[in-house]
């Protein structure tokens, strides 16, 4: 019954597709690279020491950081679907993004206010790492706040209404904070906003790797309980699922993958909603034994390519990741839903 | 433990209250301090109309909600000092949730039902597998086992889901109307099924269902509810006889009919007719004319005679007017309507 022999043919395919999509990513942009040179680059034969110090220190980071990207997204919308039975469910319904970008705000956009306070000593001491820490105190606060209320409330669905509502007044907080700045401040926090996987370096990938690991592990953990709650809570608590526990464990688990990768490459939108309607309808199946590594390494995929557009191979400038991901994905999504009807069988 | 007792219950409640605690509204009680007890291999039908409480029980009873008040002992310890997985391992349930989920097999819902056995993985042991493919047997969907449920009809739905149960292999199965949506031969044969695992497997099952004829027919015991939360346990005979069921059902629009075991609608009467016969014809003819709402007397003295006879399927209506043979019932309702021109 366990994964049969057109499954493991896609996964073979889908890692494949990873690795060479990863390849490319490194050989693709501003300055190319070629294919023959990337691994005696790496080895520090090659005489190019600017190809060196753009593969060591920019590309492969990158890249690294689109993999973790596209698979915690994926897999933290994922749980969110089940969680919710809601198909437009996403790693931000419980405010998380909202949450950072509350933070980021309140760090970028502070200046306008203590132009003379100590926050922007702050600034000064904490450099990148500060934007990161504000983001992560933003998503921590909404999270807790979420999390305290899934300990009272007893049902997804005011969970999700509760989320959603969480996420409009820190959104209306940062309306308001934007409505008072200095356009310049404005305009970094908008920066932000469209996402960046090239701010992550090697410092920032030794906390965003396990981070992102352990959530992903907790969602292998739970694979098994969250195929009992497609039955429905009655159910599941009915063939021996503690439901309240894995509520709070699947939580638990979103919050460490989008609270931690919003917070270091800001709010990616898209790919965390459409990956698991692409899984679902690659695999055929609701069974999250295979849904949770299909939509990561579909995922990740699609993180790569939209890097790989996102660097306009042979120009100067690159475009917002999340411009990008949504311009070509969301067409990708639109003929895949429309040719599988695979959605409402999902959520019927 | 007394002496007299032979048989351990295996699901026994003590002064069990069922209902909902509503943090402003007050508590609302269904049933307070309830008494039962079930032993290995008995089937119990719960019945009562709508919105007594009969979900409610069973739900309290599996421990998915909690009780107002008592508690409900199972295999001797109760409910709550067991963990979710050992609940699991001795009460399986059919439930009316709807299920929202479309992209699963058949085969694997039902072996979702050995959640409680199974590793982490869920991976499925050779064992775990026999019990899988007898509960798809027992359901006859066995040939559908990797259909998608979204593919399925309510009907099939239904017994994956009580295959599901039965995959489940507890002492204590619990079905909340598992016949709804079934088309009759699949109503009957479910309730077959479920008397013949009592007997042959031992297990104790408790169902709730509608179908009163055939919760009569199958039941070893009936809980019967009314909507004065009041719960009246016995053999459905006894509660024929002692007029209980009776009691619990009786509205002004139908009455129980002691003869067949079932409900008839009350018509209002229009008149009475003589009318004598015993066969299949006369059982017929007899319902038909008592939708029209005429009553059937032998009382020989009425101007309206009807005759059936049933070898040449000929009916003779006799009246004032005269003498008429017919051939079928239809133009019997006809003639009579026009007799009492109504």
């Amino acid at each position: 019954m366990r994964p049969g022999r057109k499954v493991l043919l896609s996964f073979l395919a889908l890692f494949a597709g990873c690795v060479i999509l990863f390849a490319f990513d490194l050989i693709l942009g501003s300055v190319k690279i070629p294919f023959g040179q990337i691994l005696s680059v790496f080895e520090g034969d090659s005489a190019n020491k600017s190809w060196y110090y753009i593969l060591w220190g920019f590309r492969l980071p990158k890249a690294l950081t689109a993999l973790l990207t596209g698979a915690g997204l994926s897999v933290a919308g994922l749980q969110m679907q089940t969680l919710f039975r809601n198909p437009l469910a996403g790693p931000y319904v419980l405010g998380i993004s909202s949450g950072a970008s509350l933070g980021v705000a309140l760090y970028v956009l502070a200046g306008t206010f203590f132009s003379f306070g100590t926050i922007n000593i702050l600034t000064g001491m904490l450099g990148s790492w500060g934007l990161i820490l504000f983001a992560i105190a933003g998503a921590g606060l909404v999270l807790v706040l979420v999390f305290l209320t899934s300990l009272k409330v007893n049902d997804p669905v005011s969970l999700l209404i509760i989320g959603i509502m969480f996420g409009s007044i820190t959104g209306a907080v940062v309306n308001v904070l934007q409505y008072f700045s200095d356009p310049l401040n404005v305009q970094s926090f908008l920066i932000w906003t469209f996402g960046s996987l090239g701010g992550v370096t090697w410092d920032k990938l030794y906390i965003l790797v396990p981070v992102v690991l352990i959530g992903l592990l907790i969602a292998v953990g739970l694979q098994k309980p969250m195929n009992a709650l497609l039955l429905g809570d009655n159910y599941a608590q009915g063939i021996g699922v503690n439901v309240r526990k894995i509520r709070l464990w699947v939580i638990l688990s979103t919050s460490l993958l989008a609270g931690s990768l919003t917070a270091f490459t800001g709010p990616i939108a898209f790919i965390g909603v459409a990956v698991p309607h692409l899984a679902r309808s690659v695999f055929k199946t609701s069974d999250h034994m295979i849904l949770i590594p299909g939509s990561a390494l579909i995922g990740s995929c699609l993180m790569l390519i939209c890097d790989i557009v996102s660097q306009l191979p042979g120009y100067q400038n690159t475009l917002p990741i999340n411009s990008v991901s949504a311009i070509f994905g969301a067409p990708v999504v639109i003929w895949v839903i429309i040719r599988s009807r695979n959605v409402k069988a999902s959520f019927s | 433990m007394k002496t007299t007792e032979l048989v351990k219950p295996i699901l026994e409640t003590c002064n069990l209250t069922i209902g909902y605690d509503h943090r402003k509204e007050g508590r609302l009680e269904l049933l307070s301090n309830i008494n039962l007890k079930m032993i290995p291999g008995e089937m119990v039908c719960l019945i009562g109309p709508n919105g007594c409480g009969k979900s409610t029980l069973m739900r309290t009873m599996a421990g998915i909600q909690p009780a107002l008040s008592g508690k409900t002992l199972v295999e001797g310890r109760t409910i709550k000092e067991r963990n979710f997985k050992d609940i699991a391992r001795l009460i399986s349930m059919v439930l009316t949730d709807r299920l929202t989920v479309g992209n699963l097999s058949v085969f694997h819902i039902v072996s979702l039902g050995r959640y409680p056995y199974n590793n982490w993985f869920g991976g499925l042991s050779h064992e775990d597998k026999s019990k899988i493919f007898e509960a798809l047997d027992q359901v006859h969907m066995r040939h559908m086992m990797n259909r998608q449920i979204s593919e399925l009809s309510d009907g099939e739905k239904q017994r994956v889901m009580i295959a599901k149960a039965l995959a489940q292999d507890t002492p204590l199965v619990l079905l909340d109307e598992p016949t709804a949506h079934l088309d009759l031969p699949n109503r009957v044969e479910t309730m077959k099924l479920l008397r013949m695992l009592t007997k042959e497997t031992g297990k104790a099952i408790l169902l709730t269902t509608h179908e009163l004829d055939l919760a009569l027919q199958a039941a070893d015991t009936i809980w019967l509810m009314n909507n004065k939360s009041h719960l009246e346990t016995g053999c459905p005979e006894d509660l024929v006889l002692n007029g209980k069921f009776e009691q619990a059902f009786k509205t002004n629009s139908f009455e129980f009919d002691l003869y067949t075991g079932s409900f008839k609608l009350n018509h209002h009467k229009v008149a009475s007719i003589c009318f004598q016969d015993g066969s299949i014809e006369g059982f017929w003819t007899k319902r038909a004319l008592e939708r029209e709402g005429f009553e059937l007397t032998d009382d020989e003295s009425l101007p309206v005679k009807l005759n059936v006879d049933g070898e040449n399927r000929i009916w003779k209506l006799k009246w004032n007017g005269g003498e008429q043979s017919f051939y079928d019932v239809a133009t019997i309702i006809k003639k009579l309507r026009e007799i009492f021109s109504c």
